[in-house]
């Protein structure tokens, strides 16, 4: 396994730029995922990863290898880099195995097959070898995409969207089911994808991207706990963004009350801040003196999701345990117990 | 897979190639003949057969082969160039795309007026271009000539093929010759207007239609009527049978004849078979064949003719040297444009 | 080690886009030295042109592509639609039958109903012998006029129309057509609001084969006697032996040409035409009411009946009559030859084709595509123009090595190319690249590029993706274009005339020299001979289309 690196990326269709500087790396073995809404440029970095794309600028780099600059591009079928496309793109003329069996030219007949085998196996579908890709459902076709992708054990896998189509469920229940899969066969790989979800499901390391910029890589705990600035704090779980004011070097005041917590030093006290409330920092309590009206829920299951109206007016989402069930209408008590103090200056 | 396929397409164009390469290393002749394959294969196998001389030939119409002459220069391959009328001979001539024959055999029995002045070509058959009328409807004592094909007695009234036809482009090069162009222009304008339906089809169409009774008098060249007459089939047959021929200004310069002729190319790699094909063609017996196949008439007194073109009678024929339809022929279309003749 | 990777990389991509350059070089040779003479100075003969023909031409070829335009679209279109989504008796049958008329050659259409129908022949003369008329009594249609032309030329080019329309519409997405239905419109509206203008650009490629076939047509109108754009280009050309001004006719009519093309473009602007959803079921089918049923069945069975049952039946009749003289073993000869250089041309012919097109979707720079569009563009230019243009560089090129060999080497190497099926088969692809490049062109589209992709990312070259998953994938448009264009071929008579070899002769050639030559009845052997050779390749055509569909079972 190898590491990719990407340094200073930019891409531009018709003048216009779609990515813009990015810089990453990926360490072996790791399952990386750029995570953006659409339109963010995520498709293009990958595409760019694979050979498809041709950066304006920078340098891609697999292995100590320099696969694409601005002057040379490897082309893709020497990168030795497996896709799985969004469309599954198998093969209609050939059938499952076949498909598989597709990138092991110079393999000899007996190893080919074998390997076949391994990978009908791994995903659980040997009884379709014989079938052809209309023949599959959707979770089926995904699944034999991975198995053709994999099949020439490339130093690296990238996923385009790869559970978009399917039901939310089944979305879920493939995605453990692919990482068990990578992690087995020991894969490095990059999945693409607007759903946070997914991306924590299958990720190590995250890279959130907007406007063809890196907004921050980190894994999904950190992403969501320590955003590095608001977009990532919006886009990453729900939350709202208070006004607030910097009291000292731990303490910040809100209209929800004072919140404690570390600030970094190049806020200084007395300055202008935005301050990121997470629903689970809101706490449903009959007994706080603070009460908020209740504007909207919605039904979780085991949780209801308020969004409250404070006094001031201001608006925050608050995550409640479902037994506590109130009105459109009525006030509630609630009160804050933050425990990652997440701060932005003011602009 | 796709190797094998290359191979393959490789080798068949290269057979396909080779095929033409070898010339001008046997004893042969390569001919470019307007003249259609049916009316002179038979003609060149018995060459084959009396002289041991291997026939090639390819059949095109004449311009496009005098094109291919031109563009092939010295290194083409034809030894003799065949036409079907004597405006193309002249034209090639005139493209320094011929040489002279020399032959003492083809000056004496063929007529200087069916030669070309300075000895470029030969004709070998006669093809007169005549009036026909419907015997029931018309009295062949109102033909005269072909002038009077222009007076408005005939109004809506004549059968004749487009202008595009050469044989009316050499008729009216003739009328050019004897009247000169301004009359000739108002003599074409009439005889539009007396056409009794826009020119289209052949020859033989306009002796149909006229035995059909949508006209009263076609313009045909002579062979046409007599391979109606002896083909096979019967509608043809029937129709022609209600025909008469008339031979046009028997008074004055006498009917309007065109040659089918042959020349040998000026960078002839056989030219001495090229001569001994042409005076082979100019032979009694291929006399005969010429006016027994085709109903045409021989260019040599002595050669025997069919029954068919005995029953037709004597004629006298125009003796306006043959080079002269060729200078006039572009000054013939465009005239015939001017005039509106389709 | 990975620098000699790249490096050869790039240059296997250079080299094919140098390649589609070349081709398109080489492609417009023969008419650019066609229209080279276009730059010589002003003559006596354009004028007169310009004030006597001209407007003839004009008027004639106008009225020509728009009636066989509006002719094969109605023929065209109604049998597809109502062959693909209608069911009535006999549909299956009819949708083979419906492309027969494509195997008769335009100009033997022309000869046998000018025998039938002509004033002096079998219909006129039994109708004055029952009705006991004469001429002028009655009024029948003349079949040698500009009317004439239209319905011969229509009856045998609608299969372009049919068959691209009923490709697409098998092709549309049933949810569409669904979706149509419930925003309430009735089955003729949803085929005119959402059928037909999502298969515009297929019925459109075939309406401009059509047209291109049209203009460049010369066997039908000249012996109608009909005055268009070709005819005009023989006259001047080779009657008046003047080629500056045919050129400036030639040229004229590729500006007609290409103001068509250009309209449509326009016309259709942005609008997108792409298949809506990659989900297909099973197509719907209208059953038609027993009336409407007699009527689609009527509406199918006159174009098969006018543009080949009877057409045919004639040949075969005439046939029977001449067969004895007309039918030795040269007759099977010229079969062969007929055969042979139709499937070398047109294997030829759709290898070039896969290469442009695939060529194209590689690299889909402007540059790219206006090579691509000029190669194909020997198709509007008739055969005789493309023959001569391809004789006259041909024979330039030899004498110069001839000249150069003798010089030199003190020996002459003589005509390599010229006179050679060589040069015949160039100018066949030349003239008929724009067919099989425009079957293919449409193959290629329905390809999602994230295939290309998938087998890139596979370990495929791009030229290893081309064999291993396009033409596979689009092995039906191979066939398709192989076929068309050895069916053109067979039917081909100017350029085989004027390039053949010594001793060489073809079916077409037999027939048009017989036919011109006003011996109808001989000629028919040989061209019912083109058209049960043609029929071979046609129903192969219709089995394959029949058989083929997105969804259904491979």
């Amino acid at each position: 396994m190898k590491p990719l690196k990407l340094e200073n990326i930019s891409v531009k269709f018709d003048q216009k730029p779609v990515i813009n500087d990015v810089s990453l790396s990926l360490q072996s073995g790791k399952i990386g995922c750029f995570l953006g809404p659409s339109g963010c440029g995520k498709t293009t970095l990958l595409r760019v990863v694979a050979g498809f794309q041709r950066p304006d600028a920078g340098i891609v780099m697999l292995g100590g290898e320099v696969l694409s600059s601005s002057t040379r591009v490897v082309q893709p079928e020497h990168r030795n880099i497996g896709m799985v496309f969004q469309d599954f793109a198998l093969f209609p003329h050939l059938t499952v195995a076949e498909n598989i069996k597709f990138g092991l030219r110079g393999w000899s007949k007996r190893d080919a097959q074998r390997r076949v085998d391994e990978l009908l196996d791994l995903v659980g579908l040997s009884s379709l070898a014989r079938s052809y890709s209309h023949q599959l459902s959707g979770g089926q076709q995904q699944r034999i995409a991975l198995a053709r992708a994999l099949a020439p054990k490339p130093d690296l896998l990238l996923m385009d969207e790869p559970f978009s189509s399917m039901d939310t469920e089944l979305r879920e229940q493939l995605a453990r089911e692919v990482r068990s899969i990578l992690i087995e066969e020991s894969m490095s790989a990059i999945i693409v994808t607007h759903d946070q979800f997914e991306a924590f499901a299958m990720a190590d390391d995250i890279c959130v991207l907007h406007e063809g910029r890196v907004q921050q890589q980190a894994n999904g705990y950190s992403l969501y706990h320590e955003p590095a600035n608001p977009f990532v704090a919006n886009f990453i779980g729900d939350g709202v963004i208070l006004d607030g004011q910097v009291l000292s070097h731990n303490e910040v005041k809100t209209e929800l009350g004072f919140i404690y917590g570390e600030i970094a030093p190049n806020l200084p006290v007395g300055c202008p801040v935005q301050v990121l409330v997470r629903p689970d920092d809101v706490v449903h309590d009959d007994d706080a003196p603070d009460h908020a009206l209740v504007v909207n829920k919605a039904f979780r299951g085991s949780e209801f999701l308020y969004t409250l109206q404070m006094p001031s007016g201001v608006r925050v989402l608050c995550l409640a345990p479902s037994h506590h069930n109130h009105a459109v209408g009525s006030k509630i008590g609630v009160r804050l117990e933050v425990d990652h103090l997440v701060v932005f200056p003011q602009h | 897979m796709q190797n094998k396929w290359v191979c393959a397409l490789v080798s068949a164009v290269v057979l396909l190639s080779g095929s033409a390469a070898a010339w001008a290393t046997e004893n042969e002749v390569n001919v470019y003949s307007a003249r259609k394959e049916q009316l002179i294969k038979p003609l060149l196998d018995k060459f084959t057969q009396q002289t041991g001389i291997k026939t090639n030939l390819i059949t095109a119409k004449a311009d496009k082969l005098l094109t291919r002459l031109r563009s092939e220069g010295r290194n083409s391959p034809a030894d003799v160039f065949i036409t079907t009328d004597a405006g193309r001979l002249y034209r090639a001539k005139d493209a320094d795309l011929l040489q002279p024959l020399k032959s003492d055999v083809l000056d004496n029995v063929i007529p200087q007026h069916l030669r070309d002045k300075d000895g470029y070509w030969v004709g070998l058959s006669q093809r007169a271009r005549v009036i026909f009328y419907v015997k029931d409807r018309v009295s062949p004592d109102v033909l005269s000539t072909y002038e009077d094909l222009a007076d408005p007695k005939w109004s809506k009234r004549i059968c004749i093929r487009g202008s595009g036809n050469i044989y009316n482009q050499s008729l009216v090069a003739s009328m050019i010759a004897e009247h000169g162009e301004e009359k000739t222009l108002a003599w074409t304008k009439s005889l539009v207007k007396n056409m009794a339906r826009p020119p289209q089809g052949g020859d033989r169409d306009q002796i149909m239609a006229a035995a059909a009774g949508q006209c009263d008098i076609a313009v045909a060249n002579t062979y046409y009527y007599g391979m109606m007459l002896s083909g096979s089939d019967a509608a043809q047959k029937e129709a022609a049978n209600k025909m008469g021929l008339f031979w046009p200004n028997q008074e004055g310069r006498g009917a309007h004849v065109n040659v089918s002729g042959a020349g040998i190319a000026k960078h002839a790699p056989n030219k001495d078979n090229a001569l001994k094909l042409i005076e082979f063609l100019a032979s009694k017996d291929s006399q005969s064949w010429y006016a027994e196949a085709n109903i045409e008439y021989p260019v040599r007194g002595d050669a025997e003719v069919s029954q068919q073109l005995k029953s037709w009678g004597p004629f006298k024929a125009d003796h306006l040297n043959l080079s002269v339809l060729g200078t006039n022929n572009m000054k013939a279309v465009m005239l015939m444009d001017q005039a509106g003749w389709k | 080690m990975f620098r000699d990777r790249l490096a050869k990389f790039s240059q296997m991509f250079r080299l094919w886009q140098w390649l589609i350059f070349f081709i398109a070089a080489l492609f417009s040779i023969p008419a650019l030295s066609v229209f080279s003479a276009l730059f010589e100075s002003q003559n006596a003969i354009w004028d007169h042109i310009k004030q006597t023909v001209l407007s003839d031409y004009l008027a004639n070829s106008f009225i020509l592509v728009v009636g066989v335009g509006v002719g094969t679209l109605l023929l065209g279109v109604s049998t597809a639609w109502l062959t693909s989504l209608c069911r009535f008796p006999a549909k299956r049958v009819f949708s083979w039958m419906l492309l027969l008329p494509m195997a008769m050659p335009a100009y033997v259409i022309a000869y046998t109903y000018t025998g039938l129908l002509d004033f002096a022949g079998p219909v006129q003369s039994y109708l004055r012998a029952v009705m006991g008329w004469g001429y002028g009594d009655y009024w029948f249609p003349e079949v040698r006029s500009i009317g004439g032309a239209i319905t011969m030329l229509s009856l045998v080019l609608y299969p372009y129309v049919y068959l691209m329309a009923r490709a697409a519409f098998i092709e549309q997405s049933i949810c569409v057509l669904e979706v149509s239905r419930t925003l309430g419109c009735s089955p003729w509206q949803s085929f005119r609001r959402v059928a037909v203008p999502l298969a515009r650009p297929a019925i459109v490629a075939g309406l401009s084969l059509v047209l291109m076939e049209t203009l460049a047509d010369y066997g039908t109108v000249s012996y109608f006697g009909i005055s268009v754009f070709t005819t005009g280009i023989f006259r001047t050309w080779f009657g008046m032996g003047d080629e500056v001004a045919a050129a400036k006719l030639a040229a004229m009519l590729l500006t007609f040409i290409f103001t068509l093309v250009v309209l449509e473009r326009v016309s259709r602007a942005k609008a997108q035409y792409h298949h809506t959803s990659t989900k297909y079921s099973q197509l719907p089918e209208y059953r038609l009411s027993k009336g409407r049923a007699v009527l689609a069945m009527l509406v199918c069975a006159i174009p098969v009946v006018l543009g080949f049952v009877l057409p045919a039946t004639i040949l075969g009749v005439w046939t029977v009559e001449t067969y004895a003289s007309m039918v030795d073993k040269h007759f099977f000869v010229l079969a062969w030859n007929s055969f042979s250089l139709a499937a070398i041309a047109a294997i030829i012919s759709v290898f070039v084709a896969l290469i442009l097109a695939y060529g194209k979707r590689l690299f889909p720079s402007s540059m790219i595509k206006v090579a691509v569009r000029v190669s194909g563009m020997g198709y509007a230019i008739p055969g005789t123009v493309v023959a001569v243009g391809v004789m006259v560089p041909f024979a330039w090129l030899d004498n110069t090595l001839d000249s150069y060999a003798r010089a030199n080497w003190g020996f002459s190497t003589g005509l390599i190319l010229s006179g050679t099926a060589i040069a015949l088969i160039f100018a066949y692809v030349v003239r008929f690249l724009a067919v099989s490049l425009q079957a293919i062109e449409s193959g290629l589209g329905k390809i999602k590029h994230s295939m290309d992709d998938a087998a890139r990312s596979l370990g495929c070259s791009p030229a290893q993706s081309l064999y291993r998953v396009h033409i596979p994938l689009m092995k039906g448009s191979v066939l398709t274009a192989l076929l068309i264009v050895f069916v053109d071929i067979m039917k081909e008579l100017p350029a085989t005339l004027i390039l053949r070899p010594f001793n060489f002769n073809t079916l077409a050639v037999r027939a048009f020299e017989l036919a011109s030559d006003e011996r109808l009845a001989d000629a028919s052997s040989a061209a019912l001979m083109i058209v049960v050779t043609g029929l071979v390749p046609v129903l192969m055509l219709s089995y394959s289309i029949t058989f083929s569909r997105a969804g259904a079972n491979s």
